[in-house]
């Protein structure tokens, strides 16, 4: 397979993983996964990119399925990369697949900001049992760290392992 | 980058309603003049008249200003001071308010030079949502008011509500400094507003009668939200003056059918120099719009210059595959809703920009030293004409676009200090941007980008990137990959001036390699081969019939600028937008 076969299906997985969230999520609520096994796993490797401007910096995108039979409310404020050691970095993240910026101004935001809002921005999703959502998380390798050693996103619920393998983004 | 919305409750399933009715925007829901008729809506550009009814607004020291403005000895400067001192005899009214007011359809008012604060209008009560006044009742629920999870960002002091037409229409200047209103109609329903209509104050002539536009200025308090509203005021026409310090807009047109706006300086807004909204037949030119802290100039949810109605879901062409790709010579873009010209934009978060903003001619227009020159989109919700379609650009400088006010000093100073306390040259950016770049077109179809001068962009020429439906909160499946279709970039001249000297971009152009039909043709790419474009290979025209998909390594770098938060998250792990893009050489 071709790389760039490869890259066209992983995004192809990407779209479609966005648009299995659609279909399948409703508008917020819904049972939680609760106590028990992780409720999610990635659909595929996901894939890691840093540009030349930010080598330490890295960027995952990939796609993840509620392996259980309920529903499980994600909030992306609960994202965060650990390294190996268990050790949060400075990460940020969202279950969204494709770049997006809010409706209201920076500094004009309302309080609370709708819940539609935080649904179409990826910021606050359920996902149905067996149904995925997009994601995309960054986070910050500090200075002389290893970066052969797999880091991880934890979730809040769980944690999936991230690749070291990186590719050369485009900034 | 785009306008600040709402979403009723009536409207959450919004993905299944037609698109032109507005879910969302600042003051109300709105829809384009074009319903029920096929555009091009009936109306036109007014035209300058000179003569016919006025009234006169002035100052105390209008006369003295008169005399130094037009102090010279030529017959010509004397006779124009003659006849603006006899002018100046009619004067009635101290404020522009009351003036509007007294005003009727087809009037001039006309502006003797001075300093326009608007006191009477600054001393009502801006208000809030139930408040108890007379308008507390007269606002737009956001959905999910008082029911919502808690906030994730950074947070106001404001209820999810604006204010609908009723309030308007109601208390004109509890948000605006001055506003004109078209259709004083109640509103029964004001979620589902009526379509839009001029009953009066039709073709209204606002001019300012000094030398240059700076002679008459109208000043903002940094407290209300727009300087000057235009609100069903079709025919409007504006001229030869400055507005300045508005908490959101400084010029401010919704559903206006008709107008032009010339010869216009709009400085120091919070948010948009110049803006329209939901609105057709319009023409600026001879706009300088700078420092504003979101886009000098935003013709927004302007209507589709095509045969769909533009209050439903529609687009001009097919939106994928072959027909996306292969269609006419114009792609299904028939005629053009806006047109800007002979225009100045610099300084600001973006010079130009548009969510939904379809069928724009932008010609002969200079956007330089911004952040970003121009945006186009379809990121929001509640934008109507939606997915952005069928721009024409051309014959335009775009340079030199990277103002960094992303700094972390710069941020910190914005988030530590409100609006009404900043200097009033600061720009504070009110959304995230690339440094450095010179277009940007993010989900848009049939776009023609056409022999402008783009140079001296650090980061990037132009940028086209594809944005999945839901991310404007349309969950459709069939929408999902509605854009970005058959854009195509001809016979610029890239990394070049007008001269002809080498002023390298970054890179000349970047794009994600998705959707149909984008293509790129004739262009003189001279930044160097240092330079090139991503994919070094660019389609030529008409481009890949079938949807090709996107290519991660350019859509995850942005996906991590997603996060960007002036107030917890200045600096994004892995978003290198406000990074300082090295100067190219």
């Amino acid at each position: 397979m071709t790389a760039a076969r490869r890259r066209a299906l992983a995004a192809a997985a990407t779209v479609a993983a966005g648009l299995t969230l659609i279909l399948a999520t409703g508008c917020g609520g819904g049972e939680d996964a609760g106590d028990g096994p992780p409720p999610l796993a990635w659909t595929a490797p996901p894939q890691v990119f840093a540009t030349k401007a930010l080598p330490d910096d890295r960027v995952a995108v990939g796609s993840v399925r509620n392996t259980t039979d309920r529903p499980v409310e994600l909030n992306a404020t609960a994202l965060r990369v650990v390294d190996a050691d268990g050790k949060r970095l400075r990460s940020a993240g969202q279950y969204a697949a494709g770049f997006a910026h809010g409706l209201y101004g920076a500094f004009q935001k309302p309080d609370p900001i709708p819940p539609g809002e935080l649904r179409r921005l990826g910021l606050l999703i359920t996902v149905a049992p067996g149904q995925t959502a997009p994601i995309a998380i960054s986070w910050s390798l500090p200075r002389g760290s290893d970066k052969r050693r797999p880091a991880a996103v934890d979730y809040g619920k769980g944690r999936l392992v991230l690749p070291t393998a990186v590719k050369a983004g485009i900034g | 980058m785009r306008r600040l919305l709402v979403v009723p409750l009536l409207l959450l399933a919004g993905a299944l309603l037609p698109a032109g009715v507005a879910t969302a925007h600042p003051e109300r829901n709105t829809s384009f003049p074009s319903i029920d008729l096929k555009p091009p809506a009936p109306g036109a550009i007014p035209k300058y008249r000179s003569s016919g009814p006025s009234v006169v607004v002035c100052k105390p020291e209008s006369r003295r200003l008169l005399q130094r403005i037009y102090k010279g000895k030529g017959p010509k400067t004397r006779r124009i001071l003659k006849s603006r001192l006899k002018t100046l005899k009619r004067c009635r009214f101290r404020d522009i308010q009351p003036a509007v007011n007294a005003a009727k359809t087809g009037d001039r008012v006309l502006l003797m030079p001075g300093v326009y604060e608007e006191i009477p209008s600054r001393k009502i009560p801006f208000g809030s949502y139930q408040d108890g006044s007379t308008c507390g009742n007269d606002y737009v629920l956001t959905e999910g008011f008082n029911s919502a999870p808690p906030p994730v960002g950074p947070r106001s002091n404001d209820p999810p509500v604006r204010p609908d037409r009723n309030h308007q229409v109601k208390c004109p200047n509890a948000k605006n400094l001055i506003e004109v209103v078209g259709d004083p109609t109640p509103e029964a329903d004001p979620i589902n507003p009526s379509l839009p209509k001029c009953l009066q104050k039709c073709n209204l002539q606002i001019e300012g009668l000094g030398k240059k536009p700076e002679d008459v200025l109208i000043k903002g308090d940094r407290k209300k939200s727009d300087v000057l509203r235009v609100d069903r005021a079709w025919g409007i026409y504006l001229r030869n003056f400055a507005v300045e310090q508005s908490a959101f807009n400084n010029i401010d047109l919704v559903e206006v059918n008709g107008f032009r706006i010339s010869k216009i300086v709009s400085r120091y807004a919070q948010d948009y120099g110049v803006l329209s909204f939901a609105s057709t037949n319009g023409l600026y030119d001879h706009v300088v719009a700078y420092n504003n802290g979101d886009s000098g100039i935003y013709p927004g949810s302007t209507e589709k210059g095509c045969n769909v109605n533009p209050n439903l879901y529609g687009t001009c062409g097919a939106f994928a595959g072959p027909a996306a790709a292969l269609g006419d010579g114009n792609r299904g873009c028939a005629f053009y809703s806006i047109e800007i010209r002979d225009s100045e934009s610099y300084g600001n978060t973006l010079g130009y920009s548009g969510t939904a903003g379809n069928s724009t001619y932008v010609h002969d227009n200079d956007f330089h030293d911004n952040a970003t020159g121009l945006s186009t989109d379809s990121f929001a919700a509640g934008h109507p004409g939606m997915p952005q379609e069928c721009v024409k650009w051309e014959n335009n400088r775009i340079r030199s676009n990277n103002n960094n006010i992303f700094t972390r000093e710069h941020q910190k100073f914005c988030a530590d200090t409100p609006f009404g306390l900043r200097p009033r040259e600061m720009v504070c950016p009110q959304f995230q941007t690339p440094v450095g770049t010179g277009i940007i077109i993010a989900g848009g179809n049939r776009n023609l980008i056409r022999e402008n001068h783009i140079y001296d962009n650090h980061r990037v020429g132009a940028l086209l990137f594809g944005v999945p439906a839901a991310l404007r909160g349309d969950y459709d499946p069939t929408h999902q990959t509605d854009t970005s279709n058959g854009n195509r970039f001809l016979d610029n001249i890239m990394g070049a001036d007008p001269a002809g000297k080498r002023v390298p971009n970054g890179r000349e152009f970047i794009w994600d390699e998705q959707g149909s039909g984008n293509c790129w043709e004739g262009n003189r790419m001279r930044s160097g081969a240092a330079h090139a474009p991503s994919p070094s290979a660019l389609p030529a025209c008409p481009g890949a019939t079938v949807q090709q998909v996107t290519n991660l390594a350019v859509l995850a770098p942005m996906l991590a600028c997603s996060a960007w938060d002036p107030k917890n998250l200045t600096n994004p792990p892995a978003c290198d937008w406000f990074t300082t893009p090295v100067k190219p050489s």
